[in-house]
């Protein structure tokens, strides 16, 4: 039955997104979580207006290029039908390339399409592994198809740290800068806690505290957010003792700050418990309690919860994107919707950079990736007119530099790109950033 | 009878007839009997305008009278040209030429298909939906849904011409708790913007539940009932009482149900339902339980006629719904949320009549909120559950005045004024389990203290009323204009108008031809409510997010063509063809799990609807059809023109019933059939499948009923009526349209019993 959805969808897409004159569209793919508790409504549409904002540029530039058309999937929220998505969208609809938006579901995406021998570009938004394309990933890419345009997540616990340290540090005054960290019993969240780990020391050095400092981790046992015991859980971050890796307890005092890096639907029934505990130790959160979902979830219990997150927009292109996004959505673009934004916009640029270069294969569609961001070269944004201007300028044969809104595309060696970290507060049912932190710049925020 | 003796009558001032706030007098013996389908010869009441005194006003013109027992074949058909109906003008007038397409169904009708509840009524009406979530079923209009929650939003119910709703959702309760049905005279159904006449929510259609009236001493009913759903037994109680002199008549109804539905499973019905995935966990393989509805409905009218002095009326009501949610998006199947809302409503009616005017004043007003039955628990929440915090308190203060014209032109203005104080939703959230030091029961608003926790809706309105036959030389023409405007506190001015016209081109074959502009305002909940009912499926206020487009009233622009034929006696015949805009449709959509209203685009329909009704010697049926193209708009915001994928309503209708008296064993055997076209997924559901639409497939539902007639076990008393009827024979299974990845079971065979003694 599913099989017979994608075929008709993929008939349907074509069809409706064919040319006026009947030319057949070149068609990304997209594989969002849509649907669940944690997706975000913006990041489909982020996608879906970067394709509609670039076919208005095709037009306005007089290109008879086919138009641009994309085909959303929805992952609802797990990474397991992520690879059969992608191969049905590869070899039923016949993408040029896939966007996705977490770590499991670009690796489940490349070990599907590299099995099947048919592997396509593959951009991911909101991918924030260290380990991305490094030695130590997961799934290998050999032929280099995996991209993103975002950091990994030692920028955001160095912001993390730092913020700690600047917002009081050793809050009481035991000697003892103590950090405890709730975390799930996953590879992402292991990276979570061994990137705080290491910020923290960092900063506690560059610093020369006074105090010692002490990370201990308190880990969710059940994966499920409806069976975990938080109570049990929060009297294990609030208590005097500390466990060891070598599994003795040390009795260090109770600690100053908690610190919450775990799946967005835990952050959300964290707080809900945490309410209830007797306790003043502040929280801050990592990025995943920055979701639309939790303003819903949380309505009046959000207000006030701080973390660190990519930020949402950035510069110029930024407010460009968010101006827009709102006009034509209805709605404020949420954290990482620029980044989807900007991952489309490049994918269609990267598609043009290769057929004027004549190998509009999937393999120089990757080689073109990483000329949308050409050092020196003329910077565009992300506006329409901006998009029309870098049109005009491939078609002519020149170099473009995309300026993204979620930040500068720059793809580095392991094909990802550094971004701004931005420190957010609720505040009345919306998401504020209280601080921007540029970790672009070579050396910056820990690295 | 000729069409200008028709369009006579129709055209008779208001006052000398009835209006909708009059309830109809009570007949003595209500039951099925011949006596009963012996029609009222609408030529008694005839009365040409300058006949017009307050002695014509008595109600007895138009009341069903108890009259002497005829024999069925007596009845005659034609007489259903003549049918007087209120709810086209707000007067008395025949269905033929009133300005609205008009379906009726009376008490006879609605005993013989064995019907209990409003909503099953409105089933079988033509170019109606109705999806029963289990609580507040949702009505669709035309090829238009509500969408989530929708109840009646987009039509107007009434009780004798006054709104009877919950006014925070903007839907009035059409089960069991809506009126012991045992009070019901009729129901008109007007399908159409009636806006101008009704104001802000009489948008896609309006049903007007027309009650009877005591007469002659004390008269009253006791009955008991008896329900049998998937083995489970159900019971429930009604009883009336009135009591009338020549002056003054009052009346007092109440019933009470627990009917238990336990034993319905979810189907999947679309490709991405997957029960491993947290979406659609605990949906399968785990049928209802402890589904329990306990609805209440008390209701008392009296009235006073003072000759000279006017006539004044009251009535008030008392609704409770008491339901199991096992359907409720965001608590699927958790077995102990329990939705408990209740309603009180009351109204005041004072008319005056003149010779050189008729007056008319009203006032009325309503309260409702949840009960302390009210726990909602959230789909894989163990620690804590739920409670509504909303509710309103509303009045509605109006008068108008007619003149006659010159020629029989007759003209109305009125004013109208409504105030309704709103406690906006938010959710309470009550420990289950202890944490820490909070014991089980603590309570935690889930509001922030500076949110502001009242809000209050106002509206202003004027309007006027022209009607009449223009044209001496054209007595068969009859014309009507209506203008209103509305001004809400909340959002612009809004105008609404209706226009059109009839004409009797022989007197068995009129057409009438009518346009108009209605507007409907959002409720509370969807302009104020805050979410806090756990991570998803809350349906949050599209002001509390202050990034969406501010949400407007919707509009609805339509044309529509309606004919009646009498082909003889015993067929009658009511087509029409109708094209509408709905534009700025306020629908939910789906926000990262969540929902909230907003502004679509416009949606185009273009649809026909047919009803038939046939008598013979021993038989007497109904038949309905009704069908409707439209554009929507998808995921992408492309625009699709369909014929045979509408969003949450299907293609088509058709239903079929059939009464046969047999006499001679005391009974009146009936069956229905309904055959429902294929429905297309609503939006959330679509969105949950890979923005791919997908159908459910059509299906057919049988019902039989069998009442007894002229049976009188204690002669001294009165008739003793058994009621015994089987719905959905067939125990067909079929889904409804529903949101947040599922589509809602419906119920299979089930027996329904009733036992009533007269006196």
């Amino acid at each position: 039955m599913s099989k017979h959805f994608a075929i008709f969808f993929s008939a349907l897409a074509t069809i409706a997104c064919a040319d006026a004159d009947g030319s057949p569209a070149v068609v990304l793919g997209a594989i969002i979580d849509s649907t669940s508790a944690s997706s975000e409504t913006s990041w489909v549409s982020a996608a879906q207006q970067a394709v509609a904002n670039m076919n208005k540029a095709l037009s306005t530039a007089a290109s008879d290029h086919p138009r641009f058309a994309i085909d959303v999937r929805d992952s609802q929220g797990s990474a397991l039908g992520v690879g059969p998505i992608a191969a049905e969208l590869v070899r039923d609809s016949g993408v040029v390339a896939i966007l996705v938006d977490t770590n499991d579901g670009i690796d489940a995406a490349l070990d599907q399409l590299t099995r099947d021998g048919t592997a396509v570009p593959l951009q991911c938004s909101a991918c924030l592994n260290d380990e991305f394309n490094t030695l130590g990933a997961g799934i290998p890419d050999p032929q280099g198809f995996r991209f993103r345009n975002v950091d990994g997540i030692l920028p955001l616990a160095y912001v993390m740290a730092s913020s700690l340290r600047t917002d009081g540090g050793d809050r009481n005054n035991d000697g003892l800068l103590k950090i405890s960290v709730y975390t799930g019993n996953n590879a992402s969240d292991d990276e979570a806690f061994r990137d705080l780990t290491t910020a923290a020391g960092v900063i506690f050095q560059e610093n020369q505290a006074a105090s010692s400092l002490v990370l201990e981790r308190v880990t969710h046992r059940d994966t499920d957010p409806s069976r975990i015991d938080y109570v049990a859980d929060i009297v294990d971050l609030l208590d005097n003792a500390t466990a060891s890796l070598q599994g003795q307890t040390l009795i260090d005092g109770p600690p100053d700050w908690i610190v919450v890096a775990t799946s967005p639907a835990v952050h959300i029934r964290f707080v809900e418990a945490y309410d209830a505990a007797p306790s003043n130790v502040p929280v801050r959160h990592m990025q995943n309690l920055r979701r639309t979902a939790t303003l819903f979830a949380l309505d009046a219990l959000a207000d006030g919860q701080q973390g660190v997150s990519p930020i949402s927009a950035d510069g110029v292109s930024g407010e460009e994107f968010a101006k827009d996004f709102a006009r034509d959505i209805g709605y404020e673009p949420a954290v990482f919707a620029a980044s989807f934004y900007d991952n489309a916009v490049s994918l269609m640029f990267a598609q043009l950079i290769a057929e004027m270069a004549g190998d509009p294969s999937a393999t120089g569609l990757r080689d073109a990736l990483p000329k949308t961001s050409t050092i020196g070269a003329a910077r565009f944004t992300a506006s329409i007119a901006s998009l029309t201007d870098a049109v005009q300028t491939i078609l002519d044969g020149g170099a473009i530099d995309y300026m993204g809104a979620s930040g500068p595309v720059d793809y580095d060696p392991q094909r990802g790109a550094r971004s701004i970290v931005a420190r957010y507060i609720v505040d009345r049912d919306r998401f504020s950033e209280t601080q921007l932190v540029d970790c672009v710049a070579p050396g910056a925020c820990g690295r | 009878m000729s069409f200008s003796a028709l369009v006579a009558h129709a055209q008779t001032p208001a006052g000398t007839t009835k209006t909708p706030q009059e309830p109809i007098d009570f007949a003595p013996n209500d039951y099925i009997t011949p006596a009963d389908v012996t029609p009222k010869n609408i030529t008694s009441v005839d009365i040409a305008p300058d006949d017009m005194t307050p002695e014509d006003t008595a109600p007895e013109d138009t009341a069903p009278k108890d009259t002497a027992p005829e024999d069925i074949a007596t009845w005659d058909l034609a007489n259903l040209l003549e049918e007087t109906v209120v709810t086209g003008t707000g007067d008395a007038q025949s269905r033929a030429i009133t300005p609205a397409k008009i379906t009726t169904w009376n008490h006879d009708e609605i005993l013989r298909h064995g019907w209990t509840t409003l909503a099953e009524i409105l089933a079988y009406t033509p170019g109606m939906y109705v999806i029963d979530d289990g609580v507040i079923p949702s009505v669709g209009v035309r090829g238009t849904s509500g969408g989530l929650r929708s109840g009646t939003r987009i039509i107007r119910v009434m009780v004798n011409g006054t709104e009877v709703s919950f006014k925070s959702d903007l839907t009035a309760f059409l089960g069991p708790e809506f009126l012991p049905i045992e009070v019901i005279d009729r129901v008109e159904i007007a399908k159409g913007p009636l806006s101008a006449l009704y104001g802000a929510n009489a948008f896609l259609a309006t049903v007007n539940v027309i009650t009877k009236r005591p007469v002659d001493g004390l008269r009253g009913d006791v009955a008991a009932s008896m329900q049998l759903i998937n083995g489970h037994v159900g019971y429930g109680g009604s009883g009336y009482f009135g009591y009338a002199t020549d002056q003054v008549d009052a009346m007092f109804a109440y019933s009470q149900r627990r009917t238990d539905r336990s034993g319905y499973d979810l189907r999947r019905t679309f490709p991405a339902q997957d029960d491993s995935v947290a979406n659609y966990r605990g949906f399968f393989d785990n049928p209802s339980r402890n589904d329990i509805s306990r609805p209440q409905s008390l209701y008392g009218s009296a009235r006073g006629n003072f000759g000279s002095g006017g006539v004044l009326t009251a009535q008030g009501g008392r609704q409770v719904v008491d339901s199991q949610g096992e359907f409720q998006p965001g608590s699927v199947l958790t077995h102990d949320s329990r939705i408990a809302l209740a309603n009180n409503w009351a109204s005041l009616n004072y008319r005056l009549e003149r010779d050189a005017y008729i007056m008319t004043l009203d006032l009325s007003g309503s309260i409702g909120k949840p009960t302390r039955n009210e726990q909602l628990s959230v789909s894989d929440e163990l620690n804590f559950y739920y409670r509504r915090n909303f509710g309103y308190h509303a009045i509605t203060a109006s008068g108008s005045i007619e003149i006659p014209l010159p020629a029989t032109m007759r003209l109305r203005g009125g004013v109208e004024y409504n105030y309704d104080d709103e406690d906006i939703l938010y959710f309470s959230q009550i420990y289950r389990v202890p944490l820490f030091d909070r014991p089980v029961g603590y309570v935690r608003d889930r509001i922030r203290s500076d949110v502001d926790r009242s809000r209050t809706i106002t509206n202003v309105a004027g309007y006027l009323q022209l009607n009449g036959h223009p044209v001496s030389t054209l007595p068969d023409l009859y014309v009507f204009a209506n203008g209103r405007i509305d001004l809400p506190n909340l959002f612009d001015t809004q105008f609404s108008w209706r226009a059109g016209a009839a004409y009797g081109f022989s007197p068995r074959f009129i057409s009438k031809l009518f346009l108009g502009r209605a507007f409907q305002i959002p409720s509370a909940v969807q302009l104020f409510a805050r979410p806090g009912f756990g991570e998803d499926s809350n349906i949050v206020g599209n002001r509390t997010l202050p990034s969406l487009p501010m949400l407007e009233p919707q509009s609805i622009v339509s044309a529509e063509l309606a004919n009646s034929f009498g082909f003889s006696d015993n067929v009658f015949i009511e087509q029409s063809f109708y094209y509408q805009e709905l534009r700025d449709k306020i629908e939910l959509t789906r926000i990262a799990g969540n929902y909230s209203a907003r502004n679509l685009d416009t949606a185009r329909t273009l649809g026909a609807d047919v009803e038939l009704r046939v008598q013979t010697s021993r038989f007497r049926g109904f038949a309905n059809l009704a069908g409707q193209a439209q554009t929507y708009v998808n995921g992408q915001g492309e625009r699709h023109f369909a014929v045979v994928s509408q969003q949450e309503f299907p293609t088509y209708t058709a239903s079929l019933g059939v009464s046969g008296y047999l006499q001679e064993i005391y009974t009146i055997a009936d069956i229905t059939t309904m055959v429902v076209g294929a429905r297309a997924s609503s939006q959330s559901n679509t969105l949950l499948n890979d923005n791919v639409r997908y159908q459910l497939p059509a299906y057919c539902t049988v019902n039989a009923t069998f009442n007894s007639t002229g049976i009188n076990i204690v002669p001294k008393l009165g008739e003793t009526h058994l009621l015994a009827s089987v719905t959905n024979i067939l125990d067909t299974r079929y889904s409804q349209p529903g949101h947040g990845g599922f589509d809602i079971a419906n119920q299979g065979r089930r027996f329904f019993f009733r036992l009533a003694q007269k006196f």
